[in-house]
């Protein structure tokens, strides 16, 4: 009997625990996922043009999710390349769509997995002045999760910039602003600040190395300078690859090292670590496919002191065994 | 005498071998001075400037009224060409497979129920795939401070400005004081170095930029292109004994934005 009971009541909370697992919704959070490509586009339009260029946009969750896309303008941020927005709405966004298959588009649904191809069509009629425009186009998630209690919801966004010129490509208005290193350097590796100010109405694009000399005049090293875009009205600091490596390298936070190189102010780096003498670095530099040039030769001096304090200490012990050999040898004699 | 000049003999060697040896050593420190290399080509009307090397790769799509160049990345390097428009998009000195992405670990962050002077924090992580640019940053902005979800009351808890009052969306500074009331993030390295150093002492705090203020949208990571950067964003919500009863909600926005 009492068994019975108790297999009754077992049989019960089976039951009333099934129907709790049954009603029960289990809230899983989306990790939300965008990929984005090209990242930058520049585009050089002679008016009246319409100019259509791909941007093919991915979901990379297991979740579906919607996109609400704007265009923000922006302007260089610092030297490095980073951008900073401004909320003014330019009178050339009415001329800029997202077009999905032909139609105009303002908001995107993205199955899981899904990568569409979009396009940005931008018309320019004839009368549009000489002038360049930097904007973003910004993809950003709308979908908000049931929030039981308190809570932050994270919407994810994702960018592609694009940047547009209107008018004849010209010989720009450019300054070199800096070309410079350490005066005195006692070992590689060795920084070259390189500045270039734009003064001109479009963007540009230099393409650059500089030659290191010794005093012999042997060319003992060559950096070609990495292409990056100077947008009008800015200044840029352009490293070169090896600068971005070294970066890169570096950049574990479990190593306890301070990083020499700071991501916000780039310089061309010369991994040269064993200097002597006088060194001559030539900065060539072409701002354009229609020029200016620009040559500067700046001038370096390099005593290594670790490296001497080395010979020395090595001389000094050939010496000494030169002369206990000596020594050596006068009592064999004797 | 025979003895003599048998050590003699032995000397002159070990000379001859120091010398040797200390001529090697010389060579070997002046020897990075000794490799050559060769000019390249640049020129306009007036110069002529040899060059070599230069990844000229660079995309461009053209017709007669306008010229497209995708720079800096692409998925492939392709050229095509149509009657009055030429097209070429490719990868100027990066190549990467994958596209400029961006993820985040949670799309929401539940503190659950909150209790005067008990700080509750929670995280999330947020990754980042920049092999195809140059750099990137993230900006990040919350659309209000955390309003109480029931429209009777329009209570909201403040946006923190930590222990000695300092901080702010710019600078962050020291929140330990559970008498410090408000709402906060901090950001820690998980791979890579882009959270910001004004985060690398322990329980340094800032707030979100504010959008419904027009407080200017500001860089949570920034740094160098790579394959694989992930941060970790604490967010720190801490309430006095005052404040009225409810569910407090917000949205945080973080957008992945790569360099030009």
């Amino acid at each position: 009997m009492i068994k019975s009971l108790i297999f009754k009541n077992f049989c019960l909370l089976i039951g009333i625990f099934s129907c709790l697992l049954a009603v029960t919704q289990t809230a899983n959070a989306a990790s939300p996922s965008l990929g984005i490509d090209p990242p930058l586009t520049a585009i050089n339009i002679i008016p009246p043009a319409i100019a259509v260029s791909p941007i093919n946009i991915q979901n990379k969750d297991d979740s579906r999710i919607t996109l609400r896309i704007q265009i923000k303008p922006f302007k260089a941020n610092g030297e490095n390349g980073e951008l900073e927005y401004f909320n003014d709405s330019l009178e050339i966004f009415k001329n800029i769509q997202i077009l999905d298959a032909n139609t105009p588009v303002e908001t995107i649904t993205l199955e899981p997995k899904q990568t569409k191809k979009l396009n940005l069509s931008i018309s320019i009629q004839q009368d549009m002045g000489i002038s360049d425009y930097y904007f973003s186009i910004i993809f950003i998630s709308t979908d908000i999760p049931l929030a039981e209690a308190s809570s932050s919801v994270n919407r994810i966004g994702i960018a592609t910039n694009v940047l547009l010129s209107i008018g004849p490509l010209e010989t720009p208005k450019v300054i070199l602003e800096e070309f410079s290193s350490k005066l005195l350097l006692d070992k590689g590796p060795v920084s070259f600040v390189v500045r270039i100010r734009n003064l001109d109405t479009h963007f540009i694009k230099p393409q650059g190395e500089i030659i290191i000399k010794n005093v012999f005049g042997q060319n003992v090293g060559k950096l070609n300078l990495t292409r990056t875009n100077i947008l009008s009205d800015s200044i840029r600091a352009i490293p070169n690859d090896i600068y971005m490596q070294e970066l890169r390298s570096k950049e574990n936070p479990d190593k306890k090292t301070k990083n020499t190189y700071d991501f916000k102010h780039p310089v061309a780096l010369w991994k040269e670590n064993f200097l002597l003498g006088p060194y001559t670095a030539t900065l060539n530099i072409s701002m354009s496919d229609e020029g200016p040039l620009f040559t500067k030769n700046i001038y370096f001096f390099a005593f290594p002191l670790q490296a001497l304090a080395i010979l020395i200490a090595a001389i000094i012990a050939v010496v000494i065994i030169t002369r206990k050999l000596k020594r050596y040898a006068n009592k064999n004699r004797i | 005498m025979t003895n003599t000049k048998k050590n003699q003999v032995n000397t002159n060697k070990f000379k001859a071998v120091l010398i040797f040896g200390l001529i090697g050593l010389i060579y070997s420190l002046v020897n990075p001075f000794l490799p050559q290399i060769e000019a390249q080509t640049m020129s306009n009307d007036n110069y002529i400037i040899k060059m070599q090397d230069f990844n000229t790769v660079s995309g461009t799509t053209a017709n007669e009224s306008y010229e497209l160049r995708s720079g800096i990345s692409g998925l492939s390097q392709t050229t095509s060409e149509g009657a009055d428009y030429k097209v070429k998009t490719g990868i100027e000195n990066l190549v990467s497979p994958v596209s400029f992405s961006i993820s985040l670990s949670s799309d929401i962050v539940n503190f659950g129920i909150l209790n005067p002077t008990n700080p509750i924090i929670r995280t999330i992580d947020l990754s980042i795939n920049s092999l195809a640019v140059y750099g990137h940053s993230v900006l990040v902005f919350e659309n209000s401070s955390l309003t109480a979800s029931s429209s009777a009351n329009n209570a909201f808890i403040p946006d923190v400005t930590c222990d000695d009052g300092k901080c702010d969306v710019q600078s962050a500074s020291e929140w330990k004081n559970a008498l410090s009331y408000g709402f906060g993030y901090r950001c820690d390295n998980i791979i890579g170095a882009d959270c910001d150093n004004s985060f690398t002492k322990a329980n340094y705090y800032k707030r979100f930029s504010n959008s419904e203020n027009n407080e200017i949208i500001q860089s949570i990571m920034a740094g160098i292109g790579s394959s694989n950067k992930k941060i970790r964003i604490s967010y720190k919500v801490n309430i006095s004994g005052s404040q009225a009863q409810s569910n407090y909600n917000n949205i945080i926005t973080y957008i992945g934005i790569p360099n030009f």
